[in-house]
């Protein structure tokens, strides 16, 4: 959810981009040349992790602020409440309410507050052997074929469906029931993209088997086979339209090998997630070396939503570790076509970023720049960002942030800059050429904790503009035990 | 005759300002001293890069832009420290009395031998008002501020790095120079420093990038430094006695002349 690239024969994109033969031809020459540099690179004691370019998931607008909750877990026994405020100066203000709570059966959340994308609740308790909850739905089956796929082609899995994911997306709304500590059994029923579903998945061993049907009488199933870090799906729909996947990961010593290889028909639809079916075929490979010294991290995918779109995308990211305070990470990444299944075709690009993080007592400091270019060695960029953040810690656990970015993005494309607030991830996006600093202040405060933040825009425009205009936030956080 | 002064100072300063505002250039409490964590009390009005000393420093500047006598910066400003945080303060006048400005600065922050960030604040107005005019009528049409951070880190022995955003924001009348995100790093072993620096993209402008290097001998320290877009050069000495330096600084721009620098003061530790 939070990187791109991409790649794809499209109609535009075939007369920059090679045919498909050439691209698998290229993705192998690249994968041969990520091994040998994977190698290399292990024995120069270099590293791998970054952020990459961060994009909102394909059922979002392109252009848009992007809003995703952190899967931030409560203690057993533990009560939260949060209260906040957000908008414009000159403007009115959003609020916004939370509870969260977790007992031993019973737990939930509930947001509330005018334009909040966030707003809503949920809560799960246990009953019959097993648990049940109302409110959000974002789950996943398998693979994700019918339910739970990834944002992006390249991804193995989502980053914000499962209850393990670490952040909370939201496919639907309704109630659901499992069974057991191992969820043998799990049935649901919801409104996903506009739609009634009802639908149950049993678990037997390594064998699962699901289905979702619609009030239209539409229905689909899925059988998945999971055996240690091997897995299968098989999903089929009435008009016997069907899709496979197969993951598979091994190890050796710190280093990890992933793939995964998925087809079947271009015209299946996921009838919870239409906009998530992702591609009907893919390849994917992952290398990972997570050492002491620090991460290399290589990514090769090629993916075919239908004929005339598609993509590949090639990564590499390198994080060395001087010591426990202080790391360099560099990264490079090709794409080609379009991640998404429907909207414009960006075409190629190339890019790279690098980035520094250095540490002494009460004070981080990190800088970073990245490009990606239309043309080879990010030249013709497209987006140009450069950022400095420094952190002061401050006494009683406060700290002040501040961070600044430069940044240059060509018409018709799209630049999300991350926020972090004490709720929620925001994808912020940005457009045209200015600069933005976004100060943040987290102090102790009436039992708990607040969270200050200021942005301050400089973009090009007319000075009062609704764009130019400081945004502002704050928040006040408090735990504490129920009991 | 003052009509003239006033067009001939129009004609030159205004490119010279616009050609200055390319890069991330110093202005109101320029120094001659090196680019980095400040060492005088302007720079470190400037940047908002503390000093590491935490000793009183006082210097005074003149700078005479491209050759004009008609656009000189002359400036005081002061520092102190106690334990771990550092302020400074100063006063600037630039120009003639009947087109340039005064402008105060403030900073503050926290340094330590490894690293250090700091706040910087720098208020202008104008120096001469017509009545009836705009700017007689409206503070935000006589007078602007601005207000920035910087912070460095020593991220290796003897290598430092640095951030400085001059300008994160502002407000009234524009700021004479447009002072975007710099980033840079030094290195320094046996006496000689080098430094490289980016200023990104500033309006419609590229980066610009600067390197120099400097030499110290005893009590005296030379550097040459190079900045591109235009290709310049410039030198620049500085010779300290006891806590008194002085340092001169020349930078010669390809079409619009020399910039003269000279500093006096007294600091803890002069680079």
């Amino acid at each position: 959810m939070m990187r791109a690239a991409s790649s794809g024969p499209g109609t535009a994109a075939r007369r920059c981009a090679p045919g498909s033969a050439a691209l698998l031809a290229r993705a192998l020459v690249v994968a041969v040349l990520v091994a040998l540099l994977f190698a290399v690179a292990a024995r120069a004691q270099l590293a791998a992790d970054s952020t990459g370019y961060a994009e909102p998931p394909p059922e979002e607008p392109e252009g848009a602020d992007y809003e995703v909750e952190s899967a931030d877990s409560l203690s057993e026994g533990a009560i939260e409440l949060g209260m906040g405020a957000a908008g414009r100066v000159g403007s009115k203000p959003r609020q916004t309410r939370r509870v969260r709570f977790n007992d031993r059966t019973l737990g939930g959340s509930v947001r509330e507050g005018e334009g909040d994308p966030l707003a809503g609740g949920s809560i799960e308790t246990g009953v019959l052997a097993g648990r049940a909850g109302v409110g959000r739905l974002a789950p996943r089956w398998g693979r994700g074929l019918l339910l739970g796929a990834a944002a992006e082609p390249w991804s193995a899995a989502a980053s914000d469906r499962g209850s393990a994911a670490p952040f909370r997306g939201r496919a639907g709304r309704g109630a659901w029931y499992r069974l057991g500590e191992s969820e043998v059994l799990e049935t649901l029923y919801g409104r996903f993209a506009k739609c009634d579903l009802t639908g149950g998945r049993v678990r037997a061993g390594p064998f699962g088997f699901g289905a979702l049907a619609d009030r239209a009488g539409n229905a689909q199933s899925s059988l998945s086979l999971c055996q240690g870090r091997t897995e299968h799906e098989l999903a089929l729909d009435r008009a016997g339209r069907w899709r496979v996947e197969t993951a598979l990961e091994r190890s050796a010593g710190s280093r990890t090998l992933a793939a995964r290889v998925r087809g079947g028909s271009a015209d299946l639809r996921s009838l919870a997630e239409p906009l998530r079916s992702g591609p009907a075929r893919a390849l994917a490979m992952e290398l990972r070396d997570d050492a002491r010294w620090g991460r290399v991290r290589v990514q090769a995918a090629l993916w075919s939503f239908a004929p005339g779109r598609g993509g590949a995308r090639a990564a590499l990211e390198v994080r060395r570790r001087f010591n426990r305070r202080e790391s360099v990470a560099m990264g490079f990444e090709e794409r080609h076509g379009t991640p998404r299944e429907s909207g414009r075709i960006p075409g190629f690009r190339q890019g790279a970023w690098g980035e520094w993080r250095g540490e002494v007592a009460g004070l981080v400091l990190a800088l970073r720049h990245e490009v990606l270019g239309a043309e080879r060695l990010g030249r013709a960029a497209v987006r140009t960002v450069t950022a400095a953040q420094a952190e002061l810690e401050g006494p009683a656990g406060s700290g002040l942030r501040i961070t600044h970015c430069v940044y240059r993005v060509r018409s018709g494309e799209n630049l999300y800059l991350i926020e972090t607030a004490s709720d929620r991830v925001i994808l912020r996006a940005v457009s045209g050429t200015g600069r933005r600093t976004r100060v943040e202040l987290r102090a102790p405060g009436a039992g708990g904790h607040v969270n200050a933040a200021l942005e301050l825009q400089g973009v090009a425009g007319a000075p009062g503009s609704e764009a130019t205009r400081p945004r502002w936030t704050l928040d006040w956080t408090r735990r504490a035990r129920s009991r | 005759m003052r009509a003239a002064r006033v067009t001939r100072v129009t004609t030159f300063a205004l490119p010279a300002i616009l050609a200055l505002a390319a890069r991330a250039a110093s202005q109101d409490f320029t120094s001659a001293t090196l680019p980095g964590p400040a060492s005088s009390a302007g720079a470190f009005i400037e940047s908002g890069l503390p000093q590491v000393g935490a000793g009183p420093a006082l210097d005074a500047s003149y700078t005479r832009w491209f050759g004009l006598p008609e656009l000189e910066t002359r400036a005081v400003a002061c520092a102190a420290g106690w334990r771990l945080t550092r302020v400074a303060a100063g006063f600037s006048q630039t120009g003639e009395p009947d087109l340039g400005w005064s402008a105060i600065g403030l900073a503050c922050g926290v340094a330590r031998p490894a690293g250090g960030a700091g706040l910087r604040a720098v208020a202008r107005r104008e120096r001469a008002i017509e009545p009836g005019s705009a700017a007689a009528v409206r503070l935000e049409a006589r007078a602007g501020a601005e207000v920035g951070w910087g912070a460095w880190l020593e991220a290796a022995r003897g290598l430092r790095l640095w951030a400085a955003v001059p300008q994160s924001w502002s407000t009234g009348v524009a700021p004479p120079l447009g002072r975007p995100l710099e980033i840079g790093g030094e290195f320094e072993r046996d006496g000689l420093t080098l430094w490289l620096t980016r200023s990104a993209p500033s309006g419609g402008a590229e980066a610009d990038h600067g390197a120099g290097v400097a030499l110290r001998s005893g009590p005296l320290v030379a550097w040459a430094s190079v900045r591109d877009r235009p290709l310049r050069g410039g030198v620049g000495l500085t010779a300290s006695a006891r806590r008194l330096f002085v340092a001169a600084a020349v930078e010669s721009h390809p079409e619009l002349g020399e910039t003269v620098q000279l500093a006096l003061g007294l600091a803890g530790a002069v680079r």
